[in-house]
């Protein structure tokens, strides 16, 4: 192995560690987050939702399990979970679409295990799981159509998206919904950001689930992002520090 | 049995993604590694076929239940079940393939309407980008934009008066260092995230799989 | 020496002691802390209608002075009489109802007492007789004899001459059946423990006992003035004052099965011939007596009976005819004006006396005598009322004040001398139940007064004045129970019948007081500690439950304030309309704007055939440049790795950009493409992409290259797994192993562009075409470690050049182009003026629309501000 692999093996290892260690140590404490306005709307988009009869629409983007967004598509999957588990008393359930058959599958299982653990199992629908298409604009084209016609009143966009996100905000906005977007792409968070009164940028995607309904490994893991946030800023500048001296 | 379903799920996942992650840096486990990886492209490949079924039992039911927009769902299944129909036809020919029919069909269907859903996006990104002010009106919005006139308008020669190379010059700095710059700060944190989700999935601490 | 009858053993005590010498029950009743003051063990408070003479009506104060006159020569009388039957004339004498001689005098009438063997009754009644006797009635007097004139068993003399003279004058008597002799009878009787013994005395021996001709029938039961009868009664008394009352010797026998109580006291509708009183109704007959069970009518309506109507024949006056049911001396009350007694009044008595003795006041029997030893220990009465002009007492709802006690005079509460019930003093004064010895209250009337006999305590104890009418007792509402109803005026009987506390009375009673027990202050439980208590405090057991106002009680200010809270409030919750749909018109009319003004000025764009707008300049030694290098660089019929990893939607843009690329180095090099992607559209736009790069539009010509596929390119389809897919691609060293069929089904190894590769490096050129900088890091990330020296070039959208910039400064990218911008360096494109042309509109679309809103944010802002403030 050459030494980045070994680093990055490493790296890895002690992240796990430190993941579970901190998993661990928290579970008595409460987690205490920096305010995501994004995020603290939704909250209360969802319940106005509940009380209203409409549906939430979550979006899980055309991310798959085998490629390196899969990340992205675990997260959306965190979010379908939550949200399901707050919804299952509404009239109308959520419906999670995807752009993936795997994450369609999983966000399949995922629905009917939350609806199992808020103890509606009656109410779970198989058909409230959409594979709307497998290219980027085609599940657009699919998803736009349960926006406009299923009585959604919130939107949660979280997944991989390219540009064919600005559709989905451009729906949502024309039916007057709230709508909370996140992606891990560059080019659709600069689209989010002009479209979106909220937008939700880099890795706040990945906190989605700790601030919808927070849990000791989530707090965890954003600490170990955090801390290796602040090392890698250091490690860069101590980089750029010694270039700038000639000693790199 | 059906207590520790969740926890025989959570150990597979967990077992498979540790070998996959080390057999990236073990050698010795990089055949089980391949081996996992392609059992996972093979599931992910019948796994769109599950959700090509899902997809016409969803708008099955919604003909049958006669709910607001059947009639784009039976256009749907009827465009699915000749594409599929053909398709399969025209493979199995022992002649050969007949790919001008498909690649007719991608040419005059699909095609088109993923570049007019583009064309599209062209004019909403334009609405976004004039009301963004009245959206939200602060200094990074104002920022935001300012970028977004300056990058537009160096990008190409004006007409009739050509280039102008301080706007080039413009252009290459911005590019080359904020844009590039705040580029990779995103990236870096996204990569973070990645890492602290696919390890508290290794973890099980997140069980996307079922149970809980 | 006056002496204590002890309640208990009925035995004398001499005066001063505290308990009885013989049973050592208490003598004194004690002073409780209650105002009701009665105590258990206590001794019945004496009762002395003396007290209420001032009260008594004018004619009743004659009649008492007459008495008295008349008690001496009932002693010369009694002393002629037989003294064989000295107890009937005693038991005359006894029917005075009066108090008690002395304080410390048993509560009981005389009358009744003689009935015990165990008392001497001849000494009592001599000696009660003797008072009676000496007792002067007159007008400045207004006390009622205390003491009853005790006869032992002797019909007062005037009684016995009534009883003579009954025979001769009978036109103005009175018929009374029955003889005296029940008085006889009831002396013969043997004592009995209980007051109510005197009830027994009036047993079916008493009344099967013949009685004296001689003697004043006597009437088995009680008379009738003291009762009602409903049967005619005859008694013809002749007093010896030519008295009009007669009393005749058919004494009718209580039957056995019949009750010994008198019926006035019974109650009872019994129609027998049942000896009347010896003072009846002036009627001939008594046939119009009421029902038993009811008081005589001449009591119970003296008014409609007296009215009009002489209570004594021949009595002088205006009176008219008596009726049957009233005596001449009470009709004649009616015809006295309201608050006086009638002058008539007397007129029976005077009457009876003119009569009997040609004497006023000569023939008074002793039971309308007052003796002035009986007054002695009363305390002077004051001012009396009578009945009507005194309120009536608090009594149960519905009660009125009969009519015959209405006009009775009501003597205030003495001062002294009396123990007052328990839990009167907390109450206003009402009339007691049971009449005391002494007078109850100081507004109270008592029949005592008025007929000189031992009347019962509940009828001396009536206070009519006192009695609440119906509406008092609605104004005061809620209050306690104790103040409407007035506390029992127990009898003396009753008040003997009380438990002895064991204990000292005093400590006990501090005890009751100041412990957590409860005290009962009234009732025949009045002094005990521990017992339930008659009524929950503060219960008012009135017929409709209290009325509760529902309403808020409050004042003009708070009023004014509640206004102005939900003013406020009417505000706050005021709905506002919803403007939103002006809004979504607005946006809907700014879309179609600019996409007109888009497409208007690309279709300029497209006819000006891209000849407006001049070619952007190279840069020396940038990407672009470096990438021209290396098309230029291809040898001959070179293998070319095309990735087409991009979406079907930036194919034109893609297309427009990779074609002239391809165009120069297909028709110039004759290169052999290899297409993959990892797109499961990248086939189909690979192969759309070579149709279209195949045909060359030249100045003059078209040049069709016909580029087919096993031949001048191959396309090896759609690679799944994504990362995983491209890294076992790009690690393969067979490819034709690792691609044995093309996606037209073409044999891979009989394909001429993968003849001689076998590996990724064995391409002269990889070339990604991609729209996302995520599939081209993929490519980059896989291919660097593994292509040696194959350059990497990268033809990717516009949006993916700041991503992969830093690749190419890195030297992982050999050369980049982005858009049609970095083709256009070194190829003009037909779409460049349209491109252009597009690009600066939009950017003045941008800069308009921002600034516009901009100044409408501010505006509006500005509005909100105003409206807040």
């Amino acid at each position: 192995m050459s030494v980045i692999e070994v680093a990055s093996l490493v790296l890895a290892l002690i992240s796990a560690g430190a993941l579970a260690s901190l998993a661990i140590l928290r579970r008595k404490t409460n987690a205490s987050f920096r305010e995501i306005p994004a995020y603290s709307q939704l909250n209360h988009s969802i319940g106005l939702a509940v009380e209203d009869g409409t549906r939430i629409h979550i979006s899980l983007g055309s991310s798959n399990m085998i490629s390196e967004r899969s990340a992205t598509a675990f997260a959306g999957l965190g979010m379908v979970y939550r949200l399901a588990e707050h919804t299952s008393a509404s009239d109308q359930p959520p419906i999670a679409s995807s752009g993936d058959g795997m994450i369609s599958i999983l966000s399949q299982d995922t629905l009917k295990n939350a609806y199992a653990n808020a103890g509606a199992d009656d109410r779970y629908d198989p058909t409230t799981r959409r594979l709307t298409g497998l290219t980027p604009y085609s599940y657009a084209a699919g998803a736009i159509p349960i926006m406009l016609d299923e009585k959604v009143s919130t939107n949660v966009l979280i997944g991989n998206f390219g540009n064919e996100i600005a559709l989905f905000t451009d729906t949502a906005e024309r039916k007057n919904a709230h709508s909370l977007a996140t992606t891990d792409n560059l080019v659709s968070q600069a689209i989010l950001f002009a479209s979106m009164e909220k937008p939700v940028v880099g890795e706040e995607l990945y906190a989605a689930g700790a601030y919808i309904k927070p849990d000791p490994s989530h707090s965890a893991s954003l600490t170990i992002q955090d801390v290796l946030r602040w090392l890698i800023v250091i490690s860069l500048l101590a980089g750029a520090a010694l270039k700038v001296i000639n000693l790199l | 049995m059906k207590r520790f379903w969740p926890v025989i799920n959570t150990s597979i996942a967990a077992i498979a993604g540790f070998l996959t992650l080390l057999g990236y840096f073990i050698r010795n486990l990089k055949a089980l590694k391949d081996f996992i990886v392609h059992g996972a492209v093979i599931l992910a490949a019948f796994a769109i076929l599950v959700g090509i079924a899902n997809l016409f039992m969803v708008h099955l039911t919604k003909i049958r239940t006669r709910q607001e927009g059947n009639i784009y769902s039976f256009l749907l299944l009827t465009a699915m079940i000749v594409s599929l129909g053909f398709g399969l036809a025209f493979s199995m020919d022992p002649s050969g393939s007949n790919p001008d029919f498909m690649q007719g069909l991608f040419k005059s269907v699909i095609f088109p309407v993923e570049t007019s859903l583009l064309a599209l996006l062209a004019v909403t990104l334009l609405y976004a980008s004039v009301r963004l002010l009245r959206t939200r009106t602060d200094w990074m919005s104002i920022v935001f934009l300012a970028s977004a006139v300056i990058g537009l308008f160096t990008m190409v020669p004006l007409p009739f008066i050509g280039e102008i190379r301080i706007l080039n010059g413009l252009r290459s700095f911005l590019m080359d260092y904020f844009v590039t710059a705040g580029a990779r700060g995103i990236l870096i944190g996204i990569s973070l995230g990645v890492l602290t989700t696919g390890l508290r999935v290794l973890l099980g601490a997140d069980r996307p799989f079922g149970g809980k | 020496m006056a002496e204590i009858r002890c309640p208990m053993c009925s035995k004398p005590n001499p005066e001063g002691q505290d308990t009885c010498q013989f049973c050592q029950a208490r003598l004194t009743p004690l002073e409780s802390s209650s105002p009701a003051g009665y105590q258990p063990g206590d001794e019945p408070t004496p009762k002395s209608t003396s007290e209420l003479e001032p009260i008594l009506p004018e004619w009743l104060r004659q009649a008492r002075q007459e008495g008295k006159d008349s008690a001496e020569e009932f002693e010369e009388l009694q002393a002629e009489e037989k003294p064989s039957k000295p107890k009937q004339t005693d038991r005359l004498a006894r029917l005075k109802l009066e108090g008690t001689r002395k304080d410390n005098q048993e509560d009981i009438p005389d009358w009744l007492s003689d009935l015990r063997p165990e008392i001497s009754r001849d000494e009592q009644i001599e000696e009660t007789f003797e008072d009676a006797a000496s007792a002067n009635i007159s007008e400045d007097e207004s006390q009622f004899p205390t003491e009853t004139p005790v006869i032992d068993g002797k019909l007062p003399g005037w009684l016995s001459s009534l009883a003579d003279q009954g025979e001769e004058d009978q036109g103005n008597t009175i018929k009374t059946e029955g003889s005296l002799d029940w008085l006889n009878q009831a002396e013969d009787t043997p004592p009995q423990d209980s007051d109510q013994d005197f009830l027994s005395a009036y047993s079916e021996e008493a009344f099967t006992e013949e009685t004296d001709s001689d003697e004043i029938p006597v009437a088995t039961e009680l008379p009738d003035w003291l009762g009602g009868q409903k049967e005619e009664l005859e008694l013809e008394e002749t007093g010896p004052e030519g008295s009009t009352f007669q009393f005749t010797e058919d004494q009718p026998v209580a039957s056995e099965g019949e009750s010994s109580v008198p019926d006035w006291i019974q109650g009872s509708g019994e129609t027998q011939d049942t000896p009347a009183a010896p003072f009846s109704t002036g009627a001939q007959n008594l046939e119009d007596f009421g029902s038993i069970d009811e008081l005589p009518d001449w009591i119970s309506s003296p008014e409609t009976n007296l009215e009009g109507e002489s209570p004594v024949p021949g009595v002088e006056g205006d009176s008219p005819a008596v009726s049957a049911e009233l005596p001449d001396w009470l009709a004649a009350m009616k015809e006295e004006p309201a608050g006086e007694m009638p002058s008539t009044s007397a007129a029976p008595f005077q009457e009876m006396d003119t009569d009997a003795a040609g004497s006023p006041g000569e023939e008074l029997p002793d039971w309308l005598s007052f003796t002035q030893d009986e007054n002695e220990n009363t305390p002077a009465p004051p001012a009396t009322k009578t009945l009507q002009e005194m309120e009536p007492p608090p009594g149960p709802p519905g009660e009125e004040i009969p009519d015959w006690m209405s006009d009775l005079p009501v003597e205030p509460e003495p001062e002294s001398g009396t123990t007052p019930l328990p839990g009167s003093e907390q109450s206003e004064p009402v009339p007691p139940a049971f009449a005391e010895a002494e007078p109850p209250s100081s507004e109270g009337g008592s029949l005592d007064d008025i007929f000189s006999v031992d009347v019962p305590d509940w009828l001396t104890g009536i206070d009519t004045d006192k009695q609440a009418s119906p509406e008092n007792k609605q104004e005061a509402g809620g209050q306690p129970a104790a103040e409407d109803l007035s506390p029992v005026n127990l009898p003396s009987w009753v008040q003997a019948m009380r438990p002895v506390e064991s204990a000292i009375p005093d400590a006990k009673a501090e005890q009751a007081a100041t412990a957590d027990q409860f005290l009962e202050k009234e009732g025949p439980l009045a002094g005990l500690s521990g017992v339930l208590p008659a009524a929950p405090t503060g219960f008012s057991p009135s017929g409709k439950p209290k009325v509760h106002s529902i309403k808020i009680q409050a004042d003009e200010g708070q009023r004014s304030h509640a206004a102005l809270l939900d003013k406020i409030l009417e505000t706050e919750t005021r709905p506002e309309p919803i403007s939103s749909d002006s809004i979504r018109y607005t946006q809907r009319v700014l879309r179609w704007v600019i996409a007109g003004v888009m497409i208007f000025v690309l279709t300029i764009g497209l006819f000006s055939n891209g000849k407006s707008t001049p070619l952007p300049a190279i840069i020396d030694r940038s990407k672009e440049d470096t990438f021209f290098e290396i098309i230029d660089s291809l040898p001959n019929q070179g293998s070319v790795l095309l990735v087409t990893d991009y979406e079907a939607a930036y194919a034109g843009e893609l297309e427009a950009i990779a074609e002239q690329v391809l165009e120069a180095a297909m028709f110039l090099k004759n290169i052999r493409i290899t297409l993959i992607s990892t797109y499961p559209t990248g086939p189909a736009l690979g192969e759309k992409l070579i149709e279209k790069a195949e045909i060359i539009d030249l100045r003059d010509e078209t040049v069709d290259l016909d580029y087919t596929s096993g031949n001048q390119y191959v396309n090896l389809g759609y690679i799944p797994g994504g990362l995983s897919g491209i890294h076992s691609f790009t690690s393969t060293t067979n490819m034709t192993e690792a691609f044995p069929v093309t996606s037209d089904g073409l044999t891979a190894r009989e394909t001429i562009p993968l003849q001689a590769v076998h590996g990724i490096s064995d391409f002269t050129a990889i070339i990604v075409l991609t729209s996302s900088s995520d599939s081209a890091q993929l490519w980059i990330e896989q291919i660097t470690p593994v292509r040696s020296t194959t350059p990497l070039l990268i033809i990717g959208s516009a949006q993916s050049e700041p991503v992969l910039l830093p690749y190419v400064n890195s030297g992982q990218v050999s050369g980049m182009i982005n858009g049609l911008q970095g083709s256009s360096q070194r190829y003009r494109s037909k779409f460049w003026d349209a491109y252009c042309f597009g690009l600066l509109t939009a950017t003045l679309l941008i800069v308009i629309g921002s600034i516009w809103n901009l100044i409408q944010a501010v505006q509006d802002r500005r509005k909100y501000i105003g409206v807040e403030e």
